[in-house]
């Protein structure tokens, strides 16, 4: 089973794409940094491969804490391929806190779906 | 005698600089959004210091991004940056402008130019024209997450160089009795270190191990003399290049921006690529493990059995490099012909020689709590059992920040029951902002679904989505005053910065704990990797000592 997850994770992060964390479309598991003030969830902050993605869901209203620097964990729905510069995402929960971490994966699971 | 006559070919001085070598240097840089100005400056400081060592500009391929009318991301070619209204950042927060390196540049990094040049490349090995083929390459990485010890090569556009492409090509250049010089700077970029493993005639360094995300130039800024803005280049070719910079007179980026270096350890008036990627290690932040083939090599064969040896987990025995080479020269001198075993000395001096000069560093003194004039062997010890005493207290103080961070989520997810109960009940009794902004919400994520969307328009939902965002926040917290909640929730957000505070004291600890132990960490992987490589040499399969004697030799050249 986890060989399969690895296996259709390699297939989410396509090897034709260019950059490290470019996302197709599906749901995923993540970990970031969440900017408050800009709504926007940052895949490996301060690497050469930083991502912000900008969340849109019911939770993103009050799920999340007013301070910047947090990191958490959480599930995102990407409908529109996600490109280098970043992208649009559905937030679908925030699955708790996490620790910040400077260069581990940010992406801890996924499975295809269909874009929109 | 075979195996002593194949390991002696490794060692064939083999012609330098004006015959026989070729760089190519690789910048893909994907689109121009991502194609930073530090992939500019990386491979113009590497061309610098081949050309400073003779090699002639016909001998360096620089394949960058979409060639010589390609565009880089300059935050400060233009003062262009826009904040974006409400915190929003901008899209448009990149600015451009057209590269300063089109004289150097032969032609772009598809993968299209990278395959023709590959023929190329091969046409010239085949023709006898060249011996040795350096291979650099900057830019972000591309992981392959089913294995990461074979990722890609990130090139132009959505391209990229699988890893059975770039083993094959340097396959191929060892066909044909060519050598490959392999020097990966970006992210994963340790999954080169297969490559040089699994082929005859190559070497490889990267600037991270294949998990691992690599940095640019970042706080070791503050440790450089000559002026180099923060993010001006990646750290590890940075540091390499400038090791291997000769002074020529010539107004280089190289004379530019690196400071003196004493990467030449072993004082034989050159540098070596080995010498180089300690010089790196030694002078970059511990964020990512710089590789280096040899030492990967011994680890991955000998690593678990030097821990569990007496005699290589004896400190005294793994540095005390006089007996441990004598060691070493026994059980070679049986296999092998006297230049080989001298060249192999050469190697490991060389390496003992880095290490010492690691070890005699006033601040990794002073955290090992050690005194210069006390022998290897001691330094060695304390050296273990600090590392052993900060892992330790690195472990408690992660299960105290993870015990925070449980307690501040309890209270994070209070916090957010409450303020969602409020949105809710605004909603249903009307409230009209609360109402209106909920609306917009939804108008603005359906504007941001559109697959048609242009960059401009998706900044602007994405500023209106934002605004109602901050604006639904303000509403709930105003209802929230004169809620029937208020005391409920101010002691959840009391909670919550009485965490937060516990929070930052225990980061700020952990920051100090990783600077103090940071030439701890990574003085000790060398060392361990040291104690694998004697291993191997004293007591490794005859197969295992030649392919270590190859990398070493690889390792050892000069440009």
């Amino acid at each position: 089973m986890k060989l399969f997850s690895l296996a259709v994770l390699a297939f989410l992060l396509l090897p034709t794409h260019a950059l490290a964390l470019q996302l197709a479309c599906g749901e995923y598991e993540l970990v970031g940094e969440y900017r408050p003030a800009s709504s926007q969830f940052i895949l490996s902050p301060g690497t050469e491969g930083e991502l912000p993605l900008f969340l849109v869901g019911p939770q993103a209203v009050g799920g999340f804490l007013p301070e910047p620097g947090n990191h958490y964990r959480i599930g995102v729905r990407v409908e529109r391929k996600v490109g280098d510069e970043g992208g649009v995402v559905r937030l679908l929960d925030i699955k708790g806190m996490e620790l910040p971490s400077r260069n581990a994966l940010p992406i801890l699971s996924g499975k295809p779906g269909a874009c929109r | 005698m075979i195996l002593a006559l194949i390991a002696l070919q490794f060692l064939t001085p083999i012609a330098h600089a004006d015959g026989g070598t070729e760089a190519i240097i690789l910048s893909g840089g994907s689109d121009k959004m991502s194609n930073h100005v530090r992939y500019e400056n990386n491979t113009r400081i590497f061309h610098n210091v081949l050309e400073e060592s003779g090699l002639p500009r016909s001998s360096i391929k620089v394949l960058f991004n979409t060639g010589k009318d390609s565009e880089v991301v300059d935050k400060d070619s233009k003062n262009e940056q826009t904040e974006g209204a409400y915190g929003v950042e901008s899209v448009f927060r990149n600015t451009f402008r057209k590269n300063s390196i089109p004289y150097i540049i032969d032609s772009a990094a598809s993968l299209k130019d990278v395959e023709a040049q590959f023929a190329r490349t091969q046409a010239e090995v085949e023709g006898g024209r060249v011996k040795r083929v350096l291979f650099f390459t900057t830019d972000h990485g591309t992981p392959n997450t089913n294995n990461y010890g074979q990722s890609y090569i990130t090139l132009a556009g959505d391209d990229t160089l699988p890893f059975d492409r770039q083993n094959s090509f340097v396959r191929g250049l060892n066909d044909k009795g060519a050598k490959a010089v392999l020097i990966g700077t970006q992210c994963f970029s340790g999954h080169n270190m297969a490559i040089a493993l699994k082929n005859p005639n190559a070497c490889a360094f990267s600037s991270a191990n294949p998990t691992e995300t690599s940095f640019a130039l970042d706080e070791e800024t503050a440790e450089i003399s000559k002026l180099v803005p923060r993010g001006a280049f990646s750290s590890y070719p940075y540091f390499f290049s400038c090791a291997l910079h000769r002074d020529n007179g010539a107004e280089t980026l190289a004379e530019q921006t690196c400071d003196p270096a004493d990467a030449d350890v072993n004082h034989d008036g050159k540098v070596s690529f080995a010498e180089a990627h300690y010089y790196a290690v030694s002078r970059m932040d511990p964020y990512s493990v710089p590789q280096i083939s040899s030492q990967v090599y011994a680890q991955s064969v000998a690593g678990d059995k030097a821990k569990a040896d007496p005699l290589f987990a004896a400190p005294t025995e793994c540095f005390a490099p006089e007996s441990s080479l004598g060691l070493f020269a026994q059980e070679m001198g049986k296999l092998v012909a006297p230049a080989l075993g001298s060249a192999l000395k050469d190697r490991l001096k060389m390496k003992f020689a880095v290490l010492e000069k690691l070890f005699d560093q006033p601040s990794l003194l002073k955290a090992i709590k050690a005194k210069k004039e006390e022998s290897s062997a001691v330094k060695l010890a304390k050296l273990n059992a600090e590392a052993a005493r900060a892992e330790a207290e690195y472990q408690k103080h992660i299960a105290t920040l993870k015990s925070i961070l449980t307690k501040r989520n309890e209270a994070r997810l209070k916090r957010e029951a409450i303020r969602s109960e409020v949105l809710a009940e605004l909603l249903k009794k009307g409230d009209s902002i609360a109402l209106r902004e909920q609306a917009r919400l939804k108008d603005s994520e359906e504007a941001l679904a559109d697959s048609a969307l242009t960059p401009a328009k998706r900044q602007l939902a994405q500023t209106v989505y934002n605004r109602s965002l901050q604006e639904l926040r303000i509403v709930v917290d105003h209802d929230l005053k004169k809620s029937s909640r208020s005391k409920a929730y101010e002691k959840v957000v009391a909670d919550i910065n009485r965490l937060d505070d516990e929070r930052k004291d225990q980061e700020d600890k952990e920051g100090k704990l990783n600077s103090a132990s940071a030439e701890v960490r990574r003085l000790k992987q060398l060392s361990d990797g040291y104690r694998a490589e004697l291993m191997v040499i004293s007591s490794g399969t005859p197969e295992q000592k030649s392919k270590l004697l190859q990398l070493y030799e690889c390792e050892n050249e000069t440009l």
